[in-house]
C-alpha cells in the first residue's frame, strides 16, 4: 500500500509532449496545465466547473480540468486546444469551421468550446441542432449568443469525414 | 480555485480503500469529484484526505445479476448512457442520466457520488427511489444491502455508516407492463438546476389496471419522498388523465417542507411539486401503457 | 441574414465579410490574455473581502499572516490610507465627498469590497494566508433597495455626504403639463423595476503589474478596456503623473463595459509592486468578480404618468427614476445622463419629465454594463407602449408604427437636442415580424388557448446611441472638463515598407484588427493580408487620446475614422513622394498591391519597399522639396459642441443604431416556464464594414439579453448578502436556451460618420424589452396581470399568472371628459 501523500512526481503527455514534474496534491489540473506547464491556451473562467474554458480531453475524453486534480492525471494523454492544429500549423476542420462562420469574437471560450466540439463529433459526426446544444452546453459563451457556434458545427456535422 | 493543502491516496483495490477510509481520521472517498472538488475550492468542507477511488476497475461494471442490473458505484454517467443493458432493461435512465450537466461532467461524474452526495438537485436519489433501486455498501468487515428508501436520509447525508463505501447499486429489470417517469423542474434554464423532480414506475396488469406503483417527489423534504397516500389510491386502478389530475390537485402537502433559497421560494416549490410528480406519474403510465400494446 | 442596403458600395474590402486576422491565433491557444502574462520573479496577491455588506471595521491583524510561509508583505486599508489619495468623484457635492480607496478605510460598504491585500511566494501560500488575518468587525444595518436608500432615516452609507443620494436632477422638456391637459387619457403606472444583472464576460479581470524604480514608471499588463480612465483616477490616487502608468492590453476575453473601473484593483496591485519590489500579479476568480467586479445599474422607476390620446398617440411620459449605484459611484454618475442619449426611445412624443436620483447602497459598484444606462429608460418606455396597448387594449404592432419616428423625419431633433441620424423603425419592425412569422403565430396564439400553454408575441424597439459626446457629462457637473470625444490612429511604412497600423482601442471580439485593415487596403490599394494592426492599448507604444479604448458602442466610427484619416494622410505622402520620383503628376499616380504606379504607364512604378528606403535609410536621393515622413497620425474628431448645462440640452451622441427585435414566447401555464419559440433581431447599423461581425454583435447582445430577462439576476438578501456570488447561483444563459435567432439588416449610412458607419454592439437590451412584451402579450390572455419587472424567471410568470384578479394592478387609466 502506498501510503497518502502531499505531493508526488506525475509523468503526462500533454499535446504529444510527456512531461514528468511534481505537484501538489491540491493542485488543480488546470493549474498545473497553464501554471506550471505554462500552457495558456486553456483557460479558466470560473470557479464552479461551470463555465467549460478549460475543457481538455484526457484520455480521449472531454472534461473541465478545473474539476480534476492534477495528480489524477498522472499517465494520462492530455490534449488541450494547443494540440489541435495539424502538425504544418494549418488549422483542423473544427478550428477552420470556427473561422468560417465566425464563431470566435474575444476568443477566451474559444479553446474550451473547442474542446467540446472535437468531443461531441468524435462521438457523433452529425449531430441535430439540439445534440450540439447540449454537446456544449457546459461551454458558456458571453459573445456570440452561441449561434455561430452552433452553426459552425452544424457545417461540420453536414461534411462526410470530420475528424481526420 | 486554490484548495487547502491536501494528502492523497490511490488505492489498488476497493479493500484498499476501505482500509484507508477507516485508518484515517479526516478522509473522504474521491470519485468523479464533480461536487466535492467544488466543495474544496471553496474550502467550505472536505476532507484532509482524499482517497482516490476513481479509477478502480471494481467499481466501474455494469452486469446482469438476476432480475436486475448491478452497476458499479463508480460507472459516469456516461458511461450509463452507453450501456446496452441499461437502454435494454431500465431505458429511462439513461434519459434521466442525459438530463444531468453536460458532457464534461457525465465524463467524470459517477453514479455513487451522486447518490452519496444526495443534494436535492440530484437526479438519481428520487429515479432510484421511484424504481426500488438496492445499494450495496461494504463495510470493513462486512457488505450489506441498503433499500433506496432507507438509503438516502437527509440533506447529504445517506445511511452509509463511517468506514462504509458505496460499491454498487442494483436496479431492477423493467417488467412487461412497466413504465418509468421522470420529470423535473430547472430554474435558470433546461437542465441547469432542479428545484422540484417526481419519478414514478408503475406496472401494469393484463387488464391495463394499475399493479404496482411508485410515486416520489423530491426538492420538498430532507430526502426523496413516497407519495404512499398517491400510491395507494391508484393501484387497481386505470387512471383517465382528468382522473390523474384531480388526485394530484388534492395532493395533501403537509408533509413538504421546501427549503426557500435564491433558486426559488419554499411556496413556488410547494407549488410545482405536485405538478412535476404528477408529470411523472403521467409519463410512467404512458410508457407502461404503450409497453402493453406492443 | 439578409441585408437591404440603400446605397451601393464602392470599396473593394470594406462591406465584406473578410476572414478575422484575429481568428488564428485564438483558435490555437495563442492568444495574450491578461492572465497569460509571466515575469521573472513574480509574486501573487490574494485579496480578503468583506463577508459582510455594511460593517464597522473594528481591528485588522496580520501580525501572524506575515509570518506565513512564502508571505512577502500584506497591505490594509489603514496603510491604503496612508498611501493613496482618495480616487476622483465625477459627482458635484454632496456626492463628491465620498472617500473612495483600493481597499476598505475603516468601513466595508459591501459584500466581496477588498479589506486586505496579500503578496506571497505562490497564490496557494498567499491565499492559505488570508486564514491567518483576524479582522473585527462591527456589523451595520444595511441598505439594499433604493428606495430604502433615499428615507431620511437610512443608515448612511458615506456619513460625510448626509445622504446616500449621489446626484439627483431633474429633466424637463417640452411641457408634460401641457400633454396631460391635451390627452385623452392618463394612463398611471406605479412602479417598473429594471433588474440588477451583469453581462459578465468569461474571462475574470487580472493583472500583472510591475514597477520601475528607475523611471518610477508602473506597468499595468492587463485587461482594463479604457485605460486613459483609469489612469485619469490612478495618477492623482498614487500621486504621479498619469505618463508614469503604462498600460499594456493585448486579447480581452470580453468586457461589455464591466472591466472599465478595474483601477481599484491595479492600484492595489501598483501599491504592493513599488512595496515588495516585486511584480505582483493578480488573478481574479469568478466568485471574487461577480462580488466585487462590477455590476449593471438596477434602476426603479415610480410613479410614471402617461398622456395618450384615444388613437393611441403617446404625448409623453412623467417618472421619477431612482438608480442604484451600489456601494461607491467610481464610472457613476455619468448613467445619470447618458439615459438622455435616448429621452423619447424611437418614437415621437416630445414632452418628457424625469426625476432622476441616483443612490449609493450595500451593494457591488455598478460600471458600465452593455447597454449601459439607456438600456434601463429604453425598457421603461417600451414597458410603457406595451401597458398602454393592453390597457386600452390597441395593437401593440400599430401602437409603436403609430408612435415611431418615420424615416422620412430623419434626421431628427429630440426633445432634449440630440440628433437621430438615420433609421428606418417601421420597415424594421416589418421585417422582424416576418422573420417570426407573425401571421402565423398570431393564429396559433387563438388555437393554442386552452391546451396549457400560452403563446405570447413581443417587440422590442431600441436603440444603441453611439459616439458618445463626453461634454454631457458636465450636465450632471459642470465643473468637470470633458466634451468632445475622439480617436487616435497612427498608420505607417516601416523601415521595409510594412504597413502598420496602431489604435487606442481595447478590442474585446469586435474584430478591430480586421475591419481597421480593410479600411486601411482600400485606401492603399493593398490586401488587408498586407496591413499589420498592432491590437491592444500600449501607451509606449501605440498612439492614445483621452477617449481611447472599447465601449460605448464607438470603433466604426471614431476609431475607423481615425484609421482612414490617417491612411489618407499616408496615402497622400506615398503619391506625392512616388510622383517625384516617378516624374510624375500626383494625380497620375496609384497605389496598387504595395506598388505606386502610373495610371497608364504601369512600368514606371516603385514598391513600398523602395519609398520607405528613400525615407528611412536613403534620404540623399530624397526629392529636396518634399517633407514626407510616412509615419501619419490622425485624430478623428466628430462634431460636437457643448452641451447647455442649464436646460440639459444638446446634441450627446453622433449615430443611432436601431435594433428592432420580435418574438414567440410560450409560457407553461402551470408553472411559468417560458420558452422562447422564435427570435428575430432587424438591425440598422448604418453602413456595414463587415457584415459578419456586425451580425456577430447582434447575436451576442441579444444572447445577453435573453439570459437578463429569464434567467440572470444579482440578488442580494437584507444584511446585504450576495446570493449569486458563482456561475452556480448566476445562472448565465447556455447553448440550450438561446434560440437559433433570426437576423436581418437595414443599411441607413448615417450622415454624420465619416464612413456612414453607426456604433455598434450594445443592443440596447432589446431582448429585455422583447420578452417582457410577449409575455405581457401573454397576460393580456389571462390573468392581465402587468409585467413590471425586467427579470422574468417562471416563478415571477407563475406568480403574474396567477394574480388575484381583485389584486391592485399597479395601473390606472383616467379618462377626461372630451
Amino acid at each position: 500500500m502506498t501510503e497518502p501523500v502531499k505531493s508526488k512526481r506525475i509523468t503526462v503527455t500533454v499535446d504529444g509532449t510527456e512531461y514528468t514534474r511534481t505537484v501538489e496534491a491540491r493542485t488543480l489540473l488546470v493549474r498545473f496545465i497553464r501554471e506550471e506547464l505554462d500552457h495558456t491556451g486553456t483557460h479558466f473562467g470560473c470557479d464552479t466547473g461551470h463555465c467549460g474554458s478549460c475543457s481538455v480531453l484526457v484520455d480521449g475524453k472531454v472534461v473541465k480540468s478545473c474539476m480534476m486534480l492534477a495528480i489524477q492525471a498522472d499517465q494520462a494523454q492530455i490534449t488541450t486546444v494547443q494540440g489541435l492544429a495539424f502538425q504544418d500549423g494549418s488549422l483542423d476542420p473544427i478550428q477552420q469551421a470556427f473561422s468560417d462562420h465566425h464563431a470566435v469574437q474575444c476568443g477566451f471560450c474559444t479553446p474550451g468550446m473547442l474542446m467540446a466540439t472535437e468531443y461531441l463529433l468524435s462521438q457523433n459526426p452529425h449531430p441535430t441542432e439540439e445534440e450540439i446544444r447540449r454537446g456544449i452546453k457546459g461551454n458558456l459563451c458571453r459573445c456570440t449568443g452561441y449561434v455561430n457556434i452552433v452553426r459552425a458545427i452544424q457545417a461540420l456535422g453536414a461534411q462526410e469525414e470530420v475528424i481526420s | 480555485m486554490l484548495l487547502r493543502e491536501l494528502e492523497y491516496v490511490k488505492p489498488d483495490s476497493v479493500d484498499e480503500a476501505l482500509e484507508w477510509l477507516g485508518r484515517l481520521s479526516d478522509a473522504g472517498l474521491l470519485a468523479g469529484g464533480q461536487s466535492l472538488i467544488n466543495v474544496l475550492k471553496m474550502r467550505i468542507g472536505g476532507y484532509q484526505t482524499l482517497i482516490d477511488i476513481s479509477k478502480l476497475e471494481d467499481l466501474k461494471r455494469i452486469e446482469m445479476v438476476g432480475q436486475g442490473i448491478r452497476i458499479g458505484a463508480g460507472v459516469t454517467y456516461d458511461e450509463l448512457l452507453h450501456s446496452p443493458a441499461i437502454s435494454l432493461y431500465r431505458p429511462l435512465l439513461q434519459e434521466v442520466a442525459l438530463r444531468i450537466a453536460d458532457p464534461q461532467v457525465r465524463n467524470r461524474g459517477t453514479v455513487g457520488g451522486n447518490c452519496c452526495y444526495n443534494d436535492p438537485t440530484c437526479h438519481l436519489p428520487p429515479y432510484l427511489t421511484a424504481i426500488g433501486a438496492t445499494f450495496e455498501a461494504r463495510g470493513p468487515k462486512a457488505t450489506r444491502m441498503i433499500l433506496a428508501r432507507d438509503f438516502f436520509v437527509s440533506y447529504y447525508q445517506t445511511a452509509l455508516a463511517p468506514g462504509e463505501m458505496l460499491v454498487g447499486v442494483y436496479v431492477p429489470i423493467a417488467k412487461r407492463g412497466s413504465g418509468d417517469g421522470f420529470r423535473a423542474m430547472s430554474v435558470g434554464g433546461t437542465d441547469v438546476l432542479n428545484i422540484v423532480a417526481g419519478a414514478s414506475t408503475v406496472t401494469l396488469k393484463e387488464d391495463g389496471t394499475i399493479g404496482d406503483v411508485a410515486v416520489v417527489v423530491t426538492g420538498v423534504a430532507e430526502h426523496p419522498l413516497r407519495l404512499d397516500g398517491v400510491e395507494s389510491q391508484l393501484v387497481g386502478s386505470s387512471p383517465e388523465p382528468s382522473d390523474v389530475r384531480s388526485l394530484f390537485s388534492a395532493l395533501d402537502t403537509a408533509r413538504f417542507d421546501p427549503v426557500d433559497d435564491v433558486h426559488a421560494s419554499a411556496e413556488y416549490r410547494l407549488k410545482m411539486a405536485p405538478i412535476f410528480v404528477r408529470r411523472a406519474l403521467e409519463q410512467a403510465l404512458d410508457n407502461a401503457r404503450r409497453g402493453l400494446r406492443d | 441574414m439578409s441585408t437591404t442596403v440603400t446605397k451601393p458600395r464602392t470599396a473593394l474590402w470594406s462591406g465584406q465579410s473578410i476572414p478575422r486576422k484575429e481568428d488564428e491565433r485564438l483558435l490555437k491557444g495563442q492568444g495574450r490574455f491578461a492572465d497569460d502574462i509571466r515575469r521573472h520573479h513574480e509574486a501573487y496577491v490574494h485579496l480578503l473581502r468583506s463577508p459582510y455588506g455594511h460593517a464597522r471595521i473594528l481591528s485588522v491583524d496580520v501580525s501572524a499572516a506575515e509570518m506565513a510561509p512564502g508571505v512577502i508583505t500584506t497591505l490594509t486599508g489603514r496603510e491604503v490610507h496612508a498611501l493613496q489619495k482618495p480616487f476622483i468623484e465625477i459627482a458635484p457635492a454632496p456626492g463628491g465627498a465620498i472617500e473612495d480607496y483600493c481597499l476598505a478605510v475603516d468601513k466595508v460598504r459591501f459584500m466581496g469590497e477588498p479589506v486586505v491585500a496579500i503578496l506571497a511566494e505562490t497564490a496557494e501560500m498567499a491565499r492559505d494566508a488570508a486564514d491567518l488575518v483576524q479582522i473585527d468587525y462591527e456589523p451595520l444595518e444595511a441598505v439594499v433597495q433604493a428606495e430604502d436608500a433615499v428615507r431620511e432615516d437610512a443608515p448612511r452609507l458615506h456619513e460625510q455626504v448626509g445622504s446616500n443620494v449621489v446626484w439627483h436632477g431633474v429633466y424637463d422638456y417640452g411641457s408634460i403639463d401641457a400633454a396631460k391637459q391635451a390627452a385623452d387619457r392618463i394612463v398611471k403606472i406605479d412602479r417598473l423595476h429594471f433588474h440588477r444583472f451583469t453581462s459578465t464576460p468569461i474571462e475574470c479581470n487580472a493583472g500583472l503589474v510591475e514597477y520601475d524604480p528607475g523611471s518610477g514608471e508602473y506597468t499595468f499588463w492587463c485587461n482594463n478596456t479604457m485605460p486613459q480612465f483609469a489612469a485619469m483616477f490612478m495618477g492623482p490616487a498614487l500621486d504621479i503623473p498619469t505618463d508614469r502608468l503604462h498600460f499594456v492590453t493585448q486579447d480581452i476575453g470580453g468586457s461589455f463595459g464591466n472591466k472599465i473601473t478595474t483601477y481599484i484593483y491595479l492600484t492595489i496591485c501598483a501599491i504592493l509592486a513599488k512595496k515588495s519590489g516585486r511584480p505582483v500579479r493578480w488573478t481574479e476568480f469568478r466568485t471574487d468578480h461577480i462580488l466585487g467586479g462590477s455590476h449593471g445599474n438596477e434602476r426603479t422607476f415610480l410613479d410614471i404618468v402617461v398622456p395618450v390620446l384615444n388613437d393611441g398617440t403617446i404625448l409623453g411620459i412623467e417618472a421619477r427614476a431612482i438608480d442604484d449605484a451600489g456601494a461607491y459611484p467610481r464610472y457613476e454618475p455619468l448613467g445619470a445622463v447618458i439615459w438622455s442619449q435616448v429621452v423619447s426611445g424611437v418614437y415621437q412624443f416630445r414632452n418628457v419629465k424625469v426625476d432622476y436620483t441616483q443612490v449609493v447602497t450595500n451593494k457591488c459598484p455598478v460600471g458600465p454594463n452593455r447597454g449601459y444606462s439607456r438600456m434601463q429608460h429604453l425598457w421603461m418606455v417600451e414597458r410603457i407602449i406595451d401597458i398602454v396597448a393592453h390597457e386600452l387594449n390597441l395593437d401593440a404592432v400599430a401602437i409603436r408604427k403609430k408612435n415611431y419616428i418615420k424615416p422620412e423625419q430623419m434626421p431628427y431633433e429630440t426633445p432634449n437636442g440630440c440628433v437621430y441620424d438615420s433609421g428606418d423603425y417601421p420597415g424594421s419592425l416589418d421585417a422582424a415580424l416576418k422573420l417570426i412569422r407573425y401571421e402565423y403565430w398570431q393564429d396559433r396564439k387563438q388555437s393554442t388557448r386552452g391546451s396549457g400553454k400560452l403563446i405570447g408575441i413581443g417587440i422590442g424597439s431600441t436603440l444603441d446611441s453611439g459616439t458618445n459626446n463626453f461634454g454631457q457629462a458636465r450636465i450632471i457637473n459642470p465643473d468637470l472638463p470633458f466634451s468632445g470625444n475622439g480617436e487616435v490612429s497612427n498608420v505607417k511604412l516601416d523601415l521595409y515598407g510594412e504597413v502598420v497600423v496602431t489604435i487606442g482601442t481595447t478590442p474585446q471580439g469586435q474584430g478591430h484588427e480586421t475591419t481597421a485593415a480593410q479600411v486601411v487596403a482600400d485606401i492603399l490599394g493593398l490586401n488587408p493580408d498586407q496591413v499589420r494592426v498592432l491590437v491592444g492599448h500600449d501607451n509606449r507604444r501605440n498612439v492614445y487620446t483621452g477617449f481611447s479604448g472599447t465601449y460605448a458602442s464607438q470603433f466604426a466610427v471614431t476609431g475607423l475614422g481615425a484609421v482612414r484619416g490617417a491612411s489618407l494622410k499616408l496615402k497622400e505622402e506615398l503619391v506625392t513622394l512616388a510622383a517625384a520620383l516617378l516624374e510624375a503628376d500626383p494625380d497620375e499616380v496609384m497605389l496598387r498591391g504595395g506598388t505606386a504606379l502610373v495610371d497608364g504607364d504601369e512600368g514606371r512604378s516603385i514598391p513600398f519597399i523602395g519609398l520607405a528606403n528613400i525615407v528611412f535609410a536613403n534620404n540623399a536621393m530624397m526629392p529636396p522639396s518634399l517633407d514626407v515622413s510616412l509615419n501619419c497620425t490622425y485624430t478623428y474628431r466628430p462634431p460636437f459642441q457643448l452641451p447647455d448645462v442649464e436646460r440639459k440640452q444638446g446634441n450627446l451622441t453622433l449615430t443611432y443604431a436601431s435594433q428592432i427585435h420580435a418574438c414567440v414566447v410560450e409560457v407553461d401555464e402551470e408553472t411559468g416556464e417560458t420558452k422562447i419559440l422564435e427570435y428575430a433581431c432587424v438591425d440598422d447599423s448604418g453602413a456595414l464594414i463587415h457584415p459578419k461581425i456586425v451580425e456577430g454583435q447582434v447575436h451576442g447582445a441579444a444572447g445577453l439579453g435573453i439570459g437578463a430577462a429569464l434567467y440572470e439576476s444579482l440578488d442580494y438578501d437584507a444584511e446585504g448578502q450576495m446570493l449569486s456570488p458563482n456561475f452556480f447561483a448566476y445562472k448565465a444563459v447556455t447553448a440550450l436556451d438561446v434560440p437559433m435567432m433570426k437576423t436581418a439588416a437595414i443599411e441607413s449610412p448615417s450622415p454624420f460618420s465619416p464612413n456612414g458607419a453607426k456604433g455598434m454592439g450594445e443592443g440596447g437590451g432589446a431582448p429585455l424589452h422583447a420578452v417582457c412584451s410577449a409575455l405581457q402579450d401573454v397576460m393580456h390572455q389571462s390573468s392581465r396581470a402587468l409585467v413590471v419587472d425586467s427579470f422574468n424567471p417562471s416563478e415571477r410568470v407563475y406568480r403574474l399568472l396567477h394574480q388575484d384578479e381583485h389584486a391592485p394592478r399597479g395601473v390606472q387609466v383616467i379618462s377626461k371628459p372630451s
